[in-house]
């Protein structure tokens, strides 16, 4: 069975100026130990996902109107704040995008680590402290024991992303989530944060999604990869079936953005943008979401039904009405 | 207290001596400036000889920088001269009496405000858009809005004269004395609170290790009572300060009209009548209170912000 | 959810407690009766007196509310009746020499402080010669400068001159215990009257020798009058017993009188609708209109005058200063503005001087309601008029209203009004003397020192420090110094009724406008309202009060 599984997810924020359908039928699931990557553009729905899952979101406009969240057996979308209150942080970790907002400024980095193990578990304060040093060292911050009483604003931003690794990792969650964790950082620590996570998922046994922007983030750690667009998925497979026969036009064109680092034509190459933008989710019609800006858009079946998401291959799933491999005369693979 | 607050502190005191110089500096030109006989308090004339007797008595005949040197050392030495128009009193004796009771007022004003508005601000706060949020913004536009002469006249009218509640209309004798002049005083400063701790709060609830504090599973009281609480109320900290010289120089109003023995009244009248030497007296008073009250904000500031620590080294 | 809800709790609780218990605290004030309690059984009122008393020290006293307290602590040596007539009190009898210059008192023989030392008349040399001292500084030292060598000793500079010396000749000797010999500069027919001011109250030379500047307060101010200081908290109770040991103490029939210092006036009369004073010695003109057909409200005549100077210099022709006064209709300012029934000015002295009646010109340039048609036929004589009038006001409540409904008059002359409100003491520096350029016009008040017309009447001549109009008359001079020099009291309304038709009569110079002659107005308990009064000079006596069931 696996770890966590989304069922038709949809979480839609009640504006005034109408209602927003952010995450609009989700559906996927993550095993334990393996790890999955969401990939898309921004306001596509994924963060909006993942909060989903924690019950994060702002319950004013936001509410999950349907779907099913079921973490660990039980479907966390039925369960009232305390329990969730008790899931989060022990069950189901997080960690965000901005290191240096993610931090309380006023206590120190020791009591918001020892905070959350106190919360979880009835340590002393002593212990939980001698497990916070542990944790520091786990993620590599050098001379972790006289850095527990630091502020955080004496951490660096690579540092204080470690910390929140640190963090998350407190309680021995079953499940991380990671919402764009490298996003904020300089490139160099973006290797090395991505490499350490990699580490402990593996070390700790737990399952991870790892949201991103970055296809190059997904090629690195991801098992598996769903790709979202106007909040709903619209590719998803195995990281590297994803990467050699990528299906859905949007999923061609996001790997077409990526700058190619190896390769012979790199110095003609371009970073090709995507024309055009995403839709308005406000009520969105009955179409395919991305024909407006999709090249190989056609027809009724793009335009007045919404394409299933269905099984092109196994383990592989797209939601298109002119996937590639459907596409006669096109070669298989990247480049527009 | 680590050594570089120590030091801010220390500096920050001894800061106040070349201030208060200034003050008395820049009072004494001022009272000078504004003309006036502080021995014609009525219609009559003054006669000559007495002018000149009074004059002599309080060393006025004297060249404006022997007055001045005299009386800086008087500040110096503590002795802050007798008083003009009470021609029996000293200053320092009026101040001692009266200020006291000053004090005592601003004070409970102060808390009075603390008590009542910051809970009522994050009540607001806990459930915006309620309708505890309108009614709580709604009292607190009012209780800004109104200026105090007015609410304390209402106070008095409706809550001793129409229906007798208890309280005397004026006096600070017992505690029932105390309580109209201390709640009138103090309706602005809690309306301030209210509004200035919801908006911190509300703002504060948006931040991004709000969030964090949310995943980590912490409940919700915690969140409430130590992340976001912390940093909401160091804007109210800040805003203590002024607050607190609105409360001191704000008193004169509420002591003329509960005819509470305070200083305030004092001050206003000696300058009306050109008492120089209470109107210096108090004007020293005040600035340094005012300076030690920023002070002590300060050093709040910089022990409830840690970041703020780091600049002073 | 549930820490939400504890919050909620507590704040209604606390809310909830709070009410329960400001309820049922009911005040432990020990205010007084009021009135429609028992009988005359409590003896107490409570007075507002307005203000703190700046002192109690008779020789540095120089307001109304120290002067009210004062005189019934202390042992005047006379006090005047209704019709402001000198009658006996401290002082058992005196004489007054030929030549009107010698003045000996004699004092009653059962004097004395509440040490139980005797009041001899070697207190009163002793107290006057401290009052006029220069050391001293006392503002009213100059109502002795009728004394012979007063006014050369009070201008003495310690530093420079033997004041000691002058000291000694100052024209005031007790001659024996009981007897005080008085040496006067000239005749001052109203010398025995003025003895009735708080500053010829004696002082108790050891209590004041011991402590100085506190030897008026309570624990060591020393009194020997009907009345002694109980409490003084300054700034906010100053209370009164009866002294049982006074020379006649059966006369007096209140145990005791309270007295708060409530400034702001609608806070005072909220206190005595609120039962906590009995006596509110003044109401608020905003008031007057709501309280004028209560009760409580007690109106008295007031020996003052409110006037509007104006400054000859500048308003240069007679007759339109006349056409000026002419314009104002007095009536409507007191029916509409100040509403407590004072009367229209007729002349500068005012009704109730001991006189007036011979004193008053009823002038004709002072009509009641105004005349403005023949105010119009006098201006259009006006050669060259100003037309432009600069109007100073003090900013107090009241002057302002007033000044409009002038402004409006004069505009029917065809006269521009500006009207400026100053604060007090520059408005003071203003007016001088001498006014400045720009001032046209000021509003000013004159109230009695003493009661005689001179008090009033010697204020317009060419050197007078209280002369702000450069007002200046040779004939006006020679008929003050003549005034000064006749004991006969109706020769000398006479002269003072020749003073007063330079001013106002045929021919009348007008440098001033007398508007109206002031009340004094009160609320009193009715239980107190008989007994209760002040005198036209604002002298308030206690002894006679009672409370009446």
């Amino acid at each position: 069975m696996a770890l966590l599984d989304v069922r038709d997810l949809k979480t839609h924020f009640f504006t005034r100026e109408g209602v927003v359908h952010a995450v609009d039928g989700v559906s996927f699931s993550v095993d334990r130990g393996r790890t999955l990557g969401i990939v898309g553009e921004s306001g596509c729905g994924k963060s909006v996902t993942a909060l989903s899952i924690m019950g994060l979101i702002p319950k004013p406009p936001a509410k999950i109107v349907a779907g099913e969240v079921v973490f660990d057996g039980r479907d966390l979308t039925k369960l009232g704040e305390r329990q969730l209150e008790s899931v989060r942080g022990r069950e189901i970790a997080m960690i965000f995008q901005d290191p240096m907002t993610s931090l309380n400024p006023t206590l120190t980095i020791g009591t918001q680590i020892t905070e959350t193990i106190k919360r979880h578990f009835d340590l002393s304060n002593e212990r939980a402290r001698k497990r916070a040093v542990e944790l520091l060292e786990e993620v590599r911050i050098p001379n972790a024991a006289s850095r527990l009483d630091d502020y955080p604003h004496r951490y660096s931003g690579g540092m204080r992303q470690r910390v929140m690794i640190a963090i998350a990792l407190s309680c021995n969650p079953m499940l991380l989530i990671a919402d764009e964790p490298t996003t904020a950082l300089d490139v160099t620590v973006q290797a090395q944060v991505l490499d350490l996570l990699d580490e402990l998922r593996e070390s700790h046994d737990m399952a991870m999604i790892l949201i991103t922007h970055d296809m190059g983030v997904v090629a690195e750690t991801a098992d598996e990869v769903i790709v979202m667009y106007a909040g709903q998925v619209v590719e998803q497979a195995p990281v590297l079936e994803l990467f050699d026969h990528p299906e859905h036009p949007y999923t061609e064109a996001l790997l077409g953005a990526l700058p190619q680092i190896e390769g012979e034509r790199i110095r003609e190459a371009r970073l090709t943008a995507i024309p055009g933008r995403p839709p308005d989710l406000v009520s969105p019609p009955p179409a395919c979401r991305f024909a407006p800006r999709c090249p190989h858009a056609g027809g009724d079946s793009c335009t007045e039904t919404m394409p299933e998401l269905r099984e092109l291959r196994s383990g592989h799933w797209v939601r298109s009405a002119h996937p590639t491999s459907e596409r006669a005369g096109r070669p298989v693979g990247a480049s527009a | 207290m680590s050594g570089s607050l120590l030091a801010y502190v220390v500096r920050r005191l001894v800061w106040t001596i070349p201030v208060v110089l200034l003050v008395i500096f820049l009072t004494f030109v001022l009272m000078r400036q504004i003309e006036g006989n502080p021995f014609r308090t009525s219609e009559r004339a003054v006669p000559e000889s007495i002018q000149r007797n009074l004059e002599r008595k309080y060393g006025l005949n004297d060249p404006w920088y022997v007055q001045y040197a005299m009386y800086t050392k008087g500040v110096l030495t503590f002795d802050l001269g007798p008083s003009l128009v009470l021609r029996q009193r000293t200053v320092n004796e009026i101040v001692k009496e009266h200020f006291p009771r000053s004090l005592e007022l601003g004070g409970l004003a102060f808390l009075f405000a603390a008590v009542f508005g910051i809970p009522l601000g994050i009540l607001a706060a806990l459930r915006p858009n309620s309708w505890l949020d309108y009614g709580a913004m709604f009292f607190s536009n009012v209780g800004f809005a109104v200026p105090s002469f007015l609410i304390a006249t209402l106070f008095i009218y409706y809550f001793v004269v129409q229906w007798d509640v208890g309280f005397p209309t004026s006096g600070w004798t017992n505690w029932e004395s105390k309580v109209l002049p201390v709640v009138a005083l103090g309706l602005a400063p809690a309306a301030y609170f209210a509004r200035l701790v919801r908006g911190t709060m509300l703002e504060t609830a948006q931040q991004d290790y709000i969030r964090t504090a949310q995943a980590k599973g912490l409940r919700r009281r915690r969140i409430v009572g130590l992340h976001v609480l912390r940093n909401s109320l160091i804007p109210v900290v800040t805003a203590a300060g002024p607050l607190l010289g609105y409360l001191i120089t704000g008193s004169f109003v509420i002591e003329e009209i509960f005819a509470i023995p305070g200083i305030g009244r004092y001050y206003v009248t000696a300058v009306t009548a050109r008492d120089y030497s209470v109107v210096m007296g108090l004007t020293v008073l005040l600035s340094v209170i005012v300076i030690l009250a920023n002070l002590v904000v300060d050093i709040l500031y910089a022990v409830l912000d840690p970041r703020t620590r780091e600049a002073r080294a | 959810m549930r820490f939400k809800r504890t919050w909620l709790w507590v704040a209604v609780l606390t809310v909830g407690l709070s009410l329960f218990a400001f309820g049922c605290g009911g005040g432990d004030d020990d205010e007084g009766d009021d009135g429609g309690g028992g009988a005359a059984a409590e003896q107490v009122i409570t007075v507002n007196w307005g203000t703190e008393p700046p002192s109690l020290d008779p020789g540095l006293a120089s307001d109304t509310t120290s002067a009210a307290i004062i005189f019934n602590i202390m042992d005047p040596l006379i006090t005047l009746d209704d019709e402001l007539n000198a009658v006996e009190n401290a002082a058992e009898s005196w004489e007054v020499s030929e030549d009107g210059k010698t003045v000996t008192l004699t004092l009653r023989d059962d004097l004395e402080w509440t040490t139980g030392d005797p009041v001899t008349a070697e207190d009163y040399e002793w107290s006057w010669k401290r009052t006029v001292s220069p050391e001293l500084g006392a503002d009213y030292a100059y109502q002795f400068f009728g004394i012979v060598g007063a006014a050369e000793y009070n201008e003495c500079d310690p530093a420079k001159g033997d004041c000691e010396a002058l000291r000694e000749e100052m024209g005031v000797e007790a001659v024996d215990e009981r007897t005080l010999r008085i040496t006067l500069t000239s005749a001052q027919p109203w010398f025995i009257q003025q003895l009735a001011h708080t500053s010829f109250i004696a002082v108790h030379r050891p209590t004041v020798e011991q402590f100085g500047e506190n030897w008026t307060e309570p624990a060591n101010i020393v009194t020997n009058g009907p009345f002694k200081l109980d409490t003084w908290e300054h700034n906010s109770r100053i209370d009164l017993v009866k002294w049982e040991d006074w020379r006649n103490a059966d006369e007096v029939s209140l145990t005791r009188v309270n007295g708060r210092m409530i400034t702001d006036g609608t806070t005072a009369v909220q206190a005595y609708e609120a039962g906590e004073i009995d006596v509110n010695l003044d109401v608020p003109p905003e008031e007057i209109a709501r309280l004028k057909d209560t009760e409580d409200y007690q109106q008295y005549p007031y020996l003052g005058t409110y006037y509007y100077g104006l400054n000859v210099k500048n308003i240069t022709d007679p007759l339109q200063r006349r056409a000026m006064a002419m314009a104002i209709d007095r009536r409507t300012i007191i029916d509409n503005i100040t509403q407590a029934d004072e009367v229209p000015a007729t002349g500068f002295t005012p009704a109730g001087m001991p006189g007036f009646d011979s004193i008053n010109p009823a002038s004709e340039f002072l009509p009641e309601s105004g005349d403005i048609e023949a105010a119009k036929e006098l201006m259009s004589q006006v050669q060259n008029p100003k037309t432009e009038i600069n109007l100073l006001l003090n900013d107090a409540p009241g002057h302002r209203e007033i000044a409009v409904a002038v402004q409006a008059n004069w505009q029917e002359l065809g006269l521009k009004v500006n009207i400026r409100q100053q604060e007090w003491a520059q408005f003071l520096e203003a007016i001088g003397p001498p006014p400045g350029n720009d001032i046209d016009a000021f509003r000013l008040g004159w109230i009695a020192d003493w009661p005689d017309a001179m008090n009033f009447l010697e204020l317009w001549t060419s050197d007078s420090g209280n002369n702000s109009t450069n007002f200046a008359n040779e004939e006006y001079d020679q008929l003050v110094e003549e005034a000064r020099a006749t004991p006969d009291e109706a020769e000398r309304y006479e002269l003072y009724a020749q003073m007063e038709a330079i001013m106002f009569g045929e021919n009348a110079e007008m440098p001033l406008i007398p508007i109206y002659f002031y009340t004094a107005t009160h609320l009193e308990r009715p239980s107190i309202q008989e007994t209760f009064n002040i005198n036209p000079t604002s002298q308030i006596d206690l002894r006679p009060v009672e409370v009446r069931e």
